[in-house]
């Protein structure tokens, strides 16, 4: 039987690493699904503000995930998540074997690299290295 | 070489930490009103400072995590949310005090009104940002910073009172104006104590990529640069007790302050007092416009390093874009950069253990710190700033009300 994995020390609130190294985000919520007279079974780690906020107040997660699903560059109706399938290890990290891309979770990333940042002079070259 | 840019990261924090307008202001509040009276209070802060900056610095070394990072893994969203909150209103406010800092100086330099340099400097704060990397704005910094030994150079040639300074390490009451003198002695270790100087060192080390071989180098750069802070601060309120005290001048403008370098440095010392409290102030603010970045995107995971272009940690670039403008216009809105300064001091001493405290837990977690946890003295010492920076939270606020 494999090891127990305290999911609320080695998960939860945790850096995600792809495989490259890349910082993907936090874990902001971790997906269970009930099983009747079985454990419960960790199905994701859900990636989003709306659902870190949501464990502060319902209100402020609602909000949050309004916020979300009206402004969110390629709109979604559910926050991202990556399946507990790909996940590595935990510990002071959470190290996971998809790369970020396959996340959706840097969307606004993206959209502001390309629709702000990168058209402010300097944005894409500046004087810093690789 | 990495080693003496190590130091350079020390002392460009001591810099930030302990040279800004609080510190210049208070350390000259202080020596006018009660000589060298109030040394000890330095003192017991510097020490206070050198472990807090070490732990910091080998919780970067060991776990390659900022406290920010650590506290949002380690406390969890809920611990984390309030200090984001907490953080992002009082350096807002110390980014404005700064920004009105250098525009202050350029004021005392030319005579026209400090508000027609703020956005000046504001943009030029994040000019410096934008296109820099981390090691040019900690050696620039560093480099232009040590000007501030000028306030060194005055204080010796004024002949200090050693004799007295030695005694005045010890802790002492005051013989006159008590009120006055504990207000002033929470003003400076509430400039000492800022919250963001921690997490821009422990950043500072990621980005430098220091790992455990740069522990002892570590402890030698917390204790060399703050030390280097400490010596100017001292000097400073040295160099205040010994020109403005004697004159009954108190401190309650730049301009006041700035009399100190008249009397050792003639015509040169307005502008020079100008060149140290711009370059102070431009350092710093350099620093908490950084931290502000840090904070959003080390607690919630996102790219980030002052060294990668802007589009590549493209949320990173926007919050210190957001942030420096909005420090601009707080200072134009606000006023008085000087009023600015202690009331986020204040600010800074109720915040103090909200970050202290989870320090604390973290130098002890065996997950982040392996064999190099905290020892005993370390974590009495930390206790003990934790009781000083709740007891400045709740003397601080009253008295600074009180005291208009």
């Amino acid at each position: 039987m494999d090891d127990p994995l305290p999911l609320v020390r080695d998960v939860l609130d945790k850096q995600v690493i792809d495989p490259d190294g890349c910082k993907v985000g936090k874990v902001d919520g971790i997906v269970l699904t009930l099983r009747e007279r079985r454990p419960p079974r960790v199905i994701a780690m859900e990636i989003s503000q709306a659902v870190a906020w949501r464990r502060l107040h319902h209100r402020l997660g609602d909000f949050a995930d309004w916020l979300r699903t009206k402004f969110e560059p390629g709109r979604q109706d559910r926050a991202p998540r990556v399946l507990f399938d790909h996940f590595v290890r935990g510990g002071i990290d959470v190290h996971i074997d998809i790369p970020w891309k396959h996340t959706r979770a840097l969307v606004w990333e993206d959209w502001l690299e390309r629709r702000v940042i990168a058209k402010i002079p300097g944005g894409r070259r500046g004087g810093k290295k690789d | 070489m990495k080693s003496l840019m190590n130091v350079a990261l020390g002392i460009v924090t001591s810099i930030g930490g302990f040279l800004d307008v609080g510190a210049i202001a208070t350390a000259a509040l202080a020596g006018a009103a009660f000589g060298v009276q109030m040394l000890w209070v330095l003192a017991v802060g510097t020490v206070c400072v050198i472990f807090l900056t070490e732990m910091a610095g080998r919780l970067a070394c060991v776990s390659h995590h900022s406290l920010v990072d650590a506290v949002r893994e380690r406390c969890g969203f809920r611990y984390f949310s309030f200090l984001l909150i907490g953080e992002l209103f009082v350096d807002l406010l110390v980014l404005a005090a700064e920004i009105g800092g250098v525009a202050v100086a350029l004021h005392l330099i030319t005579g026209i009104d400090y508000r027609w340099f703020v956005p000046i400097v504001a943009f030029a704060l994040w000019l410096l940002i934008w296109l820099g990397t981390f090691s040019i704005v900690q050696n620039g910094a560093s480099l232009l910073g040590l000007i501030t030994l000028a306030f060194v150079v005055g204080m010796w040639w004024m002949g200090p009172p050693w004799h007295e300074a030695m005694k005045a390490v010890v802790p002492s009451t005051p013989t006159h104006d008590a009120a006055k003198y504990w207000f002033i002695a929470v003003g400076i270790l509430g400039a000492l104590f800022e919250p963001f100087m921690l997490n821009f060192y422990a950043s500072g080390a990621i980005e430098e990529k220091w790992s455990l071989k740069d522990i002892p180098m570590n402890r030698v750069t917390a204790v060399l640069g703050m030390s280097f802070g400490a010596v100017i601060a001292v000097s400073i309120v040295m160099l205040s007790a010994l020109t403005l005290g004697p004159h009954g001048i108190q401190v309650d403008s730049y301009e006041q302050a700035a009399l100190m370098m008249v009397q050792p440095f003639g015509s040169w010392g307005i502008p020079l007092f100008a060149a140290c409290l711009g370059i102070a102030c431009f350092g710093a603010s350099l620093q908490v416009a950084l931290n502000l970045a840090y904070l959003f995107s080390q607690g919630f995971g996102w790219r980030w390093s002052e060294n990668l272009k802007p589009h590549e940690d493209a949320r990173f670039a926007l919050v210190y874009t957001l942030a420096i403008p909005v420090g601009a216009i707080l200072v134009m809105v606000l006023g008085d950069p000087l009023q600015i300064t202690t009331f986020s001091m204040a600010l800074n001493a109720l915040l103090a253990p909200v970050i202290v405290f989870p320090l604390l837990i973290l130098m002890n977690d065996r997950h982040y710190l392996r064999e190099y946890r905290n020892h005993a003295l370390g974590n009495i010492v930390v206790s003990a700033i934790v009781i000083i920076a709740f007891l400045i939270a709740i003397v601080a606020i009253p008295l600074e009300v009180l005291g208009g």
